[in-house]
């Protein structure tokens, strides 16, 4: 029992660390991309650390504090029902997609109800923007998802990840339709550019983060970090074939930086753009997905 | 006979609450609290029993049976809410007949849960109908009327199936119905279904609910969501798989029209909530949303399927009431329900905003509250039976309630609190009290949905349909599995942790909600800093033209045209002699033409 939660410890630890390395490798990449050198690849490391040393931060009230805490909460939940490779948690076999879809859920929640308190338009600007949003990206992503599940029968990600055991058996090559709109709805739960609505810096002054300093800050930057892992990490367990500890560090971060390298040279969509985007091109290419599937059954 | 000496009470108490309350007021309301607080109690002991009664009034015998365990479950439900409801209303203003409507409306209620006979299932309904309409009625009129009309409607067609049922079977009581052919079996099944569609807020029968919702008096519109509705739920119920039972099972397309027009209803709903103003208008559509997945579900009839509507619609009692009564307290403090009026109450009201938050996050369907196993077992019933995009179009609404809920919470207690709200206080006890006991179950229920599924498992195997797999803590379907209490142990565990990693940051200081980041501007009190008005703009923006496709403008039209005919008619008695004579000659013409040369001979 105390070795379990000393295991699970760790894998928190690691998956942070991961995240925030993945997070400072990006930015490295999307600066040279801008012919700039950029920070260390360790930054946000520093930075995360940095922040937590910070003291006498401004604080507008208890739920604008419990904010960044019910973030990190619920990204911490989302990674123990998500298999990271061959490391199977105990809890994957106990709550299949849908239970991950809701948990995911939870750490905009909690960063738009504490964001919401610290009074500041911008912020609600962001979250009104990033809900919106969901209704482009939640549905295209579900459906594409569905593609694989309805093939294998089955809505648990563990079991996902056994039937594609080998590389030629990634379900992105069946499923390379639904897998498509699968990654352009990952791009935008990611809120990378062009769907980079809620945060906007040029705009809204990083929307939701704009009234958060200090040790808040560093909450929603390990919030942020993990959210890298657990949603690339989906992606990687439903069409890359999940992998052991290596392979599935490897996937996601190939993953990842594809999307930030599209990032780096992307343009930023208005919200009404982004949104008809989705329904417009992603949706019917998950759809006809789908159907090809169903009819191939 | 229990029961029957419950009905006793309620009926007795609102009389005597009404006598009452003409000597004092507060004679009215212990009344009132005694009454409901004493069927409260005997209908809990009821619990697992075989309970009813039949008597002769004469004309002829009205029977009350609890035949279907989902009696006593909504019975339970309304006796519940119709307490807390009674509580909370003290401190609202009243006329002396309000009580009594309250309480002739809650026996009204557990006498049609009970209905055995079609006599009693009408007479109890119209009870429903009169006294809700007195209640509404005791808020804003004109809503009233409107509730009224459309609820009319309904027992007309209920009415009409019950005179048609009676004219074949020749029978009163809502046994199953054989020797009929299936074309009959389709007509009355439908208007029965239309005539609980009025009373759930079904799409197209919903447009009364904006307008009763948002008038009623606020702890009354708890009592409209929570416990109203569920009459026409249980209607379903009663007409799916008992009248009807033999034929709904058989007739698939029948059953895929009606889960289709519950995804509509929870769809449209849904959009139409985001743009509301008023908070009592967004939670109306809520609710309308709500129950449409519980008409979905039930409607698609696998046992995975209707143990998710039955779920659904016990977390829906719980969740929006309890919404209801956070709203009633704002009120109560504030004067408005108009979410541009308020904000930043959170200071000020604690318990209200913890009711409001835990509300909207079952309402948005957040594991480990009660919102989440009916929605989980809803798409896992979809998508076994292979009803994808009905799956999508339900998945799609519950991501409008993320939307709209968002919206309640950030409009009413985040936010800048305007100054005009500086020396608001947290509501009453009476306010208070609904919520806390509100959120006891909305938790219970979300880590152990055993409780709850138990007792759905009763009505599956009485009435033959099969049963699902699961304990009080996890359900399994053939697709996957959601164990409950894992997700909620991992939350706690996860916040703990979470919460240490914030505690070792450093210290913080309280600032005022005026010292942010305004990019240099100074600002002060004259600035509109809450954004409020038109929260999803540029998402009506998109869907401008699907929103003005509405029903309601399709009944304007019939109105209209009625009223056009009307006026047409009216011109026929153009008040001249001569035009009398000119019909008259036009009349014989015609009968001449008709019958020719027989006229003469």
């Amino acid at each position: 029992m105390v070795l379990k939660i000393i295991e699970y410890l760790g894998i928190v630890f690691g998956v942070i660390i991961l995240g925030l390395l993945y997070g400072g490798i990006a930015r490295k990449v999307i600066a040279r991309i801008h012919r700039r050198y950029g920070p260390p690849f360790y930054q946000n490391i520093l930075d995360v650390l940095k922040l937590f040393a910070k003291s006498n931060e401004a604080s507008h009230g208890v739920m604008f504090n419990l904010g960044p805490v019910i973030a990190f909460t619920g990204v911490l939940v989302s990674l123990f029902f998500i298999p990271l490779g061959s490391f199977r948690p105990l809890f994957s076999f106990e709550g299949d997609i849908f239970v991950v879809f809701y948990l995911l859920v939870v750490a905009p929640l909690g960063m738009a109800l504490g964001a919401g308190e610290g009074a500041n338009p911008n912020a609600t600007i962001g979250i009104a923007r990033g809900l919106t949003l969901m209704l482009g990206y939640e549905l295209v992503f579900f459906l594409s998802v569905l593609a694989p599940m309805i093939h294998y029968r089955t809505a648990s990600i563990a079991t996902l990840v056994t039937v594609q055991s080998a590389f030629p058996h990634w379900n992105v090559f069946p499923f390379f339709i639904s897998a498509f709109a699968g990654l352009i709805a990952l791009h935008g739960m990611m809120g990378e550019k062009p769907f980079d609505q809620v945060i906007a810096p040029h705009e809204i002054a990083s929307g939701p983060m704009v009234e958060y300093s200090g040790k808040f800050l560093g909450l929603l930057q390990l919030y942020h970090a993990v959210g890298i892992i657990v949603e690339t990490g989906l992606v990687v367990d439903i069409f890359f074939g999940g992998g052991n500890w290596l392979t599935f560090i490897l996937k996601t971060f190939f993953l990842f930086i594809a999307l930030v390298i599209i990032n780096a040279v992307m343009p930023r969509f208005r919200i009404g753009q982004a949104v008809k985007f989705y329904w417009k091109y992603p949706l019917v290419i998950s759809l006809i997905g789908l159907l090809i599937v169903t009819i191939w059954r | 006979m229990t029961l029957f000496y419950i009905l006793l009470i309620l009926f007795v108490g609102g009389i005597l609450t009404y006598l009452g309350a003409k000597i004092s007021k507060h004679l009215g309301h212990a009344i009132a609290f005694t009454s409901s607080a004493l069927s409260l109690y005997f209908h809990s002991i009821l619990y697992g029993k075989l309970y009813g009664f039949t008597i002769d009034i004469g004309l002829f015998k009205l029977h009350a049976v609890a035949f279907s365990p989902l009696s006593w479950l909504i019975g339970e439900i309304v006796v519940v809410i119709g307490f807390l409801s009674i509580l909370a209303s003290f401190k609202e203003k009243h006329s002396d007949f309000y009580y009594l409507s309250v309480q002739f409306l809650l026996a009204g209620m557990l006498l049609f849960v009970n209905a055995y006979d079609s006599i009693t299932l009408f007479l109890s309904l119209e009870l429903v109908t009169l006294f809700s309409f007195f209640g509404i009625w005791d808020g804003g009129k004109e809503s009233a009327v409107k509730y009224l009309i459309w609820n009319l409607l309904g027992a007309y067609f209920i009415v009409a199936a019950i005179a048609i049922l009676y004219r074949f079977t020749g029978s009163y009581f809502m046994n199953e119905v054989h020797y009929l052919s299936e074309a009959q079996k389709l007509v009355l099944f439908l208007l029965l279904f239309a005539g609980f569609a009025v009373k759930s807020a079904l799409m197209p029968f919903h447009v009364w609910v904006k307008d009763a919702y948002r008038d009623s008096p606020h702890s009354f519109t708890a009592l409209l969501s929570g416990a109203v509705s569920k009459i026409g739920i249980f209607g379903y119920f009663l007409i799916m798989f008992y009248t009807f039972a033999k034929f709904f099972i058989g007739a698939k397309y029948l059953q895929l029209t009606l889960a289709w027009l519950g995804g509509i209803t929870a769809l449209f709903a849904g959009i139409y909530a985001t743009t509301k103003d008023d908070s009592k208008e967004l939670l109306a559509y809520s609710s309308i949303s709500q129950l449409g997945y519980v008409v979905a579900g039930i409607a698609l009839a696998t046992p995975l399927s209707i143990s998710a509507g039955a779920f659904q619609f016990v977390g829906h009692a719980i969740f929006e009431t309890l919404l209801f009564f956070t709203i009633a307290s704002v009120a109560y403090r504030t004067g408005t329900t108009r979410m541009t009026e308020l904000g930043g109450l959170i200071k000020k009201m604690p318990v209200s905003f913890i009711g409001l938050l835990f509300g909207i996050i079952a309402l948005s369907g957040i594991p480990p509250t009660v919102g989440f196993p009916g929605k989980w077992m809803l798409y896992e019933s979809f998508i076994i039976e292979g009803r994808i995009l009905l799956a999508a179009v339900i998945f799609t609404a519950s991501i409008t309630a993320f939307l709209y809920s968002f919206r309640l919470v950030y409009s009413i207690f985040l936010g800048p609190l305007p100054s005009k709200y500086e020396d608001v206080k947290e509501a009453p006890f009476n306010f208070t009290f609904p919520i806390i006991v509100l959120l006891i179950p909305l938790l219970l229920f979300g880590v152990q949905p055993g409780i709850v599924l138990y007792y759905i498992d009763r009505f599956l195997s009485i009435f033959g349909i099969g049963k699902i797999e699961h304990s009080y803590s996890y359900i399994v379907t053939s697709l996957g599995k959601f164990n409950a209490l894992y997700v909620g142990i991992v939350f706690a565990a996860a916040f703990v942790f979470a919460f240490i990693v914030y505690l070792l940051g450093g210290r913080t200081r309280k600032v005022h909600q005026f010292d942010n980041f305004t990019a240099g501007e100074v600002v002060d009190e004259t600035y509109k800093l809450h954004y409020v008005d038109d929260f999803y703009l540029f998402l009506e923006r998109e869907i401008k033209g699907f929103l003005k496709l509405r029903i309601e403008s399709l009944y304007d039209w019939l109105s209209k045209f009625v009223d056009g005919l009307g006026d047409a008619a009216r011109r026929v008695y153009s008040g001249s002699h001569g035009d009398y004579i000119a019909y008259l000659g036009f009349t014989l013409l015609l009968l001449i033409l008709i019958y020719g040369g027989k006229l003469w001979f």
